[in-house]
């Protein structure tokens, strides 16, 4: 593999240098190869090479119930395994027809958002890194911090918490995470804040982002771009707008579109604001959410109760029902989109009337927007790539699944 | 600006019925999501006039997938998501086609297309014609199995 691609791309007169980064290079981000042919410090052809990190989730998810299947998301955008979490409960939910309780939809949207605050917070971090701020880092996966020992306080797992469930949530969250989650709203704002007056207008940052990695609205479209690299290019495009789910169509926010000119700092500027917005739905939450169960009494999908598992006997059937065979969904096929926080992650399911989807396919955000690199390098320094990449903002857990 | 909600699928199916006619072979409306089916010789035609339509605008490549149904006669199915941003219209494309047939590439029509179908010939074997760069994606280069095909044992070869 490796060879087959440097011959390729070196040509026959084998002119010009031909530079690999890459899969262990710290700045691609996990383990993207690219292959750059290079004409001094110029960018003539980019290749990247994907699949290091492919584990087969579409093949192993059909002889897995729906409910395991959520384990595996988890694994796809380890940095906001929320958001994977959460697309595939919708496309579940959506394709068996169960009804979720209002305040499970809203407690969904504050899980939503904190996965996205976690995966801005390490992309706002190693994007600073790469170029060569290194103190945002520290800032940033200082705040990263408090927002990972909020999911320790909703579920006790910090990265692939897995903590929803077909039907809503397995109990609800114990009082402390709103206390702590209120907390973290000021805080969250002025670390966000402070990413702002280190980065935005300092002289390097903006030489090594404004008018790098440039692409234009028709063009972001044409190339199936989405979440900030497409918004970056002034497009008013948000998922949770276009095909609410969860509770999104009942809280207040706003669409940031950065400087509209689609190059790294516009994409920078428009996660930060973000970030913002990600806080103020929070907060809406938190004040309106209304009170009730946050399980489905569906008892084709919703655990029974504790305390009827050691007293009733059907209770105790269904419960070794669910867990052992799953649920049964319709037959039939649904795709469900979400606004992850790398843009819209879909999930395509068939049903053949079984407890196990026939077939799942992931349309992850990250894989499609990375097609675009060869396009935004080309003609670019060596340099630029780097921050490129960083701006793309890619997981390769989901790039390769 | 605001981003308006999806527009009804029974909407999209008028015009869609009007401007290509006969070519729909077979169309379903689930949860508001219209699905259509075409003939795969079809395929190019109806994703250009898909796209280019003024009262339809397909202009995002949303996904390709494959579904793989031995024992039939076509047993592959090839289905594609499409949009139209900022209208916010959503179309399911269908077609059918058999194991050594090829697909007509959307790379054609939308360059997004390019790693999703290269991502549908490594995993499922769909050969699509006049794709620019067909190779495999995910598995290695010299691989030579499809592991997404319903024959390929979950453990591996």
């Amino acid at each position: 593999m490796a060879t087959v691609e440097v011959e390729r791309i070196a040509g026959e007169d084998d002119s010009g240098l031909v530079l690999n980064m890459g899969p262990q290079h710290p700045s691609t981000h996990g383990v993207l190869r690219v292959v750059l042919k290079m004409n001094g410090e110029y960018i003539e052809e980019a290749v990247p090479i994907i699949g290091y990190l492919h584990r087969g989730t579409e093949k192993i998810a059909e002889s897995e119930t729906y409910t395991q299947i959520l384990g595996y998301t988890d694994r796809m955008d380890y940095t906001a395994a929320a958001s994977s979490n959460l697309g595939w409960l919708v496309a579940v939910e959506t394709l068996a027809g169960i009804e979720v309780p209002e305040r499970a939809q809203w407690l969904r949207c504050i899980v939503g958002e904190l996965g996205r605050l976690a995966g801005h917070l390490v992309w706002i971090g190693t994007h600073a890194l790469d170029i060569g701020a290194m103190s945002v880092f520290l800032y940033a996966f200082r705040c990263r911090e408090r927002v990972l020992e909020l999911f320790e306080e909703l579920c006790g797992a910090r990265m692939t918490h897995s903590v929803m469930r077909p039907g809503g949530f397995l109990e609800e969250p114990r009082e402390p995470f709103y206390k702590k989650l209120e907390d973290f709203f000021d805080y969250g704002l002025r670390e966000i804040d402070q990413f702002d007056k280190l980065l935005s207008k300092n002289q390097l940052w903006l030489g090594r982002t404004v008018d790098v990695g440039v692409i234009n609205a028709d063009d972001a479209i044409a190339m199936g771009l989405s979440g900030a690299c497409l918004r970056g290019s002034g497009v008013d495009w948000d998922i949770r707008k276009a095909e609410p789910y969860a509770a999104y169509d009942k809280v207040e926010f706003d669409i940031p579109t950065g400087t509209g000119k689609g190059d790294v700092f516009s994409r920078y500027i428009l996660r930060l604001e973000e970030m913002r917005q990600s806080v103020r739905i929070m907060r809406q939450v938190v004040e309106r959410m209304p009170p009730g169960p946050v399980m489905t009494d569906d008892s084709r999908v919703g655990r029974p109760d504790t305390p009827r598992l050691y007293t009733d006997m059907e209770a105790m059937i269904n419960h070794f029902w669910l867990y052992i065979h799953g649920f049964p969904v319709p037959r039939g096929e649904t795709y469900v989109a979400i606004e992850a926080p790398k843009g819209e992650l879909g999930f395509y399911v068939v049903s053949d009337g079984s407890g196990k989807p026939y077939r799942m396919h992931v349309r992850s955000p990250s894989f499609v927007n990375l097609q675009s690199l060869p396009y935004l390098v080309k003609g670019r320094l060596l340099a630029d790539v780097v921050a490129v990449i960083g701006s793309i903002d890619i997981v390769l857990g989901e790039i390769d699944r | 600006m605001s981003i308006p909600l999806p527009v009804a699928a029974e909407t999209i199916h008028e015009r869609a019925k009007a401007v290509l006619g006969e070519k729909i072979i077979g169309a379903d409306t689930l949860r508001n999501y219209l699905t259509i089916e075409v003939a795969v010789d079809d395929l190019l035609e109806v994703a250009t006039t898909l796209r280019d339509d003024p009262e339809l605008r397909f202009n995002y490549f949303g996904d390709v997938t494959a579904v793989h149904w031995p024992g039939e006669a076509q047993e592959f199915e090839v289905v594609y998501h499409l949009r139209s941003i900022p209208d916010n219209r959503r179309i399911r494309v269908k077609t059918r086609i058999a194991a050594d047939d090829s697909v007509e590439s959307m790379v054609q029509v939308w360059p997004g297309a390019d790693w999703p179908e290269r991502e549908v010939f490594d995993l499922m074997g769909v050969n699509f014609i006049n794709h620019p760069d067909l190779r495999r994606i995910l598995m290695d280069e010299d691989y030579e199995y499809h592991p997404l095909r319903k024959d390929f044992p979950r453990e591996g070869l």
